[in-house]
């Protein structure tokens, strides 16, 4: 009964800790996205981005037709999320990268 | 010498007030006198200040864009002889995101009034008491436009039909084409290389007007600006501002 109890506590803290691990670091994501060919699409997607608050560091590719940022630490931006808002804009999105630091 | 100084400093002051007084007239005299020459629905949550100027044709434009598949705005156009103001909505009809290239096609609806200024009616003498009596009038509109564009190339063709309340109708098209001598990024001004044909008429096709007309835009984040002059000597400059 000790040792069970004990397994249960190792477990607790080791998906506690992993849980805390992800969400402390934050998420490099990589959209590449179709439609953006000036300075006003890299505007609009970027604004769009930068008013949901959970995001830093947007930056828009022309060239390579990425829109790459990080989520805040602690902050949680999922792929549907993403999808959401850049078709929200108005662009397509084709592909989502993440990786963490 | 102190009130030498408070003097100089105030001689001073007088003139850079006058200088920035004269700047500020001139950009207002630029902004009232001025029509829109981008897409006419603005990004998600957007608002876009337009204005065009061309020979006696000025046009000011507000677009506010709730979504971005549509626009609300309103227009004011003066001409020599008139000046019309027209609340108008665009719907972003169809939109192509490719990997290189994007293309859209609007279709916009407008109505207002038509306000004739006094030397219209003394240039009309013989109906000049019938233009007093009508001094303004309702306007409805239509458009139709398409552009594509990539970071080299750009094309734009739109069409409006004006209609009066006599039954009257004008008719304004447009066809652009565009070439960028550098692909700019998102952060580095670009600029482009235009040619631009517009054919107008007036009163049922009585009276059509064609100009044709290089211009140079020059476009850095939020701000777009184009500068011409048509084949015919009439000088034409544009504007644009993105807001949220």
């Amino acid at each position: 009964m000790k040792s069970l109890r004990r397994i249960a506590i190792f477990l607790a803290l080791s998906f506690g800790g992993i849980a805390l691990s992800s969400a402390a670091f934050a998420d490099l994501v990589k959209v590449s996205v179709n439609g953006m060919v000036c300075g006003f699409c890299a505007q609009g997607i970027t604004k769009k981005l930068e008013n949901t608050g959970l995001l830093e560091k947007i930056n828009v590719d022309l060239e390579k037709k990425i829109v790459s940022f990080s989520t805040l630490p602690g902050k949680q931006f999922d792929d549907s999320s993403v999808t959401k808002l850049i078709t929200e804009a108005g662009y397509t999105v084709v592909k989502i990268e993440r990786e963490k630091p | 010498m102190t009130s030498f100084r408070n003097n100089s400093t105030g001689l001073n002051g007088r003139v850079l007030t006058y200088i920035l007084a004269r700047l500020t007239a001139c950009a207002l005299g630029f902004a009232i006198g001025q029509a829109a020459n981008a897409h006419p629905v603005v990004f998600d949550g957007g608002t876009a200040v337009m204005g065009h100027q061309q020979g006696g044709m000025t046009e000011v434009e507000v677009i506010h864009s709730p979504r971005w598949w549509y626009g609300l705005g309103i227009t004011s156009e003066r001409m020599a002889s008139s000046t019309n103001l027209l609340g108008k909505a665009t719907v972003l009809v169809w939109r192509g995101n490719f990997p290189d290239f994007q293309s859209n096609f609007y279709l916009g609806l407008a109505a207002g009034k038509k306000w004739n200024s006094s030397s219209e009616s003394h240039q009309t003498a013989p109906t000049h008491r019938a233009s007093q009596q009508k001094s303004s009038e309702w306007l409805y509109q239509w458009n139709a436009e398409w552009d594509g564009e990539d970071r080299e190339f750009y094309g734009r063709v739109h069409h409006s039909q004006t209609f009066k309340q006599d039954n009257s109708r004008s008719d304004h098209s447009k066809v652009r084409v565009g070439y960028a001598p550098y692909k700019a990024t998102a952060n580095e001004p670009a600029l482009w290389g235009m040619l631009e044909w517009t054919m107008h008429s007036t009163e049922n096709f009585s009276k059509t007007e064609h100009n044709v007309t290089p211009l140079m835009r020059f476009f850095y984040r939020n701000a777009l600006f184009e500068v011409g002059s048509s084949l015919s000597g009439q000088f034409m400059f544009n504007f644009m501002f993105h807001f949220f």
